[in-house]
């Protein structure tokens, strides 16, 4: 099995999780539940976030693969978003509408990559976290993929956490 | 008239599937927040058309559509969810969904799945 650059092997199914899966399938929500283009950017990493209010939304696969989806949006972006699937104008919008709206986009994203990874599995409620100057630490994963992108020029990060075995 | 029971812990999706059965004329839609309120509110005879998301707190789309069969069986009950194995569909239609829509959908492919099970107002 041959490992290219951007891409993680997962050798005991054979089965590949690439970057350009989850760029597509980002892509794929954001159009169809948004209506909002998304591009990939390379030059984004964690410091495109830095002094942003954000909201770490994830959630959990358990079963023939194991591990956790992170998908990561600046507030500003998340509040764009849930006016958008609420139909509503953005300053009607309410917290806890901003945080259930990013939920259920973690949830459509997370289970657009568990029908890409090897099953069956099971995909758990998401949970959000929402601040500033915090990080994700996901204990005893490692990180099988992971994309940076931009939509109406916010940061959107997208990780794929496997589990390691003990 | 089309009366529904939408199930999903989302109060996002379920605002935006309640704004498309209202385009569709229907008035009568009863929220349920997870699987197990919904399985209490669900009354034989008291509704025409069941929505529900497959995973939620308490019961899961497919409990809920377990439950619902033991005392109606002719009521359609449409999964809306993110699961898309094809695994997951068959265990769905086992348990007695009728219909199946995976999210993401856009707005006319909802409206296109709901109108099937919608009668005109």
């Amino acid at each position: 099995l041959t490992i290219h650059s951007g891409e993680i092997a997962m050798t005991e199914t054979e089965t590949l999780l690439t970057e350009a899966h989850l760029v597509e399938l980002l892509e794929s929500v954001y159009s169809a539940m948004l209506s909002l283009p998304v591009s990939r950017d390379t030059e984004c990493d964690n410091s495109s976030f830095s002094g942003s209010v954000r909201l770490a939304a994830s959630v959990h696969i358990s079963g023939a693969w194991n591990g956790t989806i992170l998908y990561v949006c600046t507030e500003q972006f998340a509040r764009r978003a849930a006016a958008v699937l609420l139909s509503i104008p953005e300053s009607r919008v309410t917290l806890s509408e901003v945080h259930d709206a990013t939920a259920e986009l973690a949830n459509i994203i997370g289970g657009g990559i568990k029908s890409i990874l090897p099953g069956p599995s099971s995909l758990s409620l998401p949970t959000v976290t929402h601040g500033s100057h915090y990080n994700v630490h996901v204990p005893r994963t490692s990180q099988l993929a992971r994309i940076d992108c931009t939509c109406l020029g916010e940061p959107i990060q997208l990780r794929v956490l496997q589990a390691v075995s003990n | 008239m089309t009366r529904v029971l939408l199930a999903d812990d989302s109060g996002t999706m379920r605002t935006i599937i309640r704004r498309s059965l209202e385009s569709l004329g229907v008035a009568s839609v009863v929220e349920a927040a997870d699987g197990t309120q919904a399985v209490a509110t669900f009354k034989p005879g008291g509704f025409d058309l069941v929505l529900t998301d497959w995973n939620m707190p308490g019961k899961t789309g497919v409990e809920v559509a377990r439950a619902i069969r033991e005392v109606d069986k002719k009521i359609p009950i449409v999964m809306i969810t993110t699961e898309a194995e094809k695994a997951r569909v068959l265990e769905a239609l086992q348990a007695g969904v009728s219909d199946y829509l995976v999210k993401p959908f856009t707005t006319e492919k909802l409206k296109e799945k709901l109108e099937k099970f919608v009668q005109p107002a």
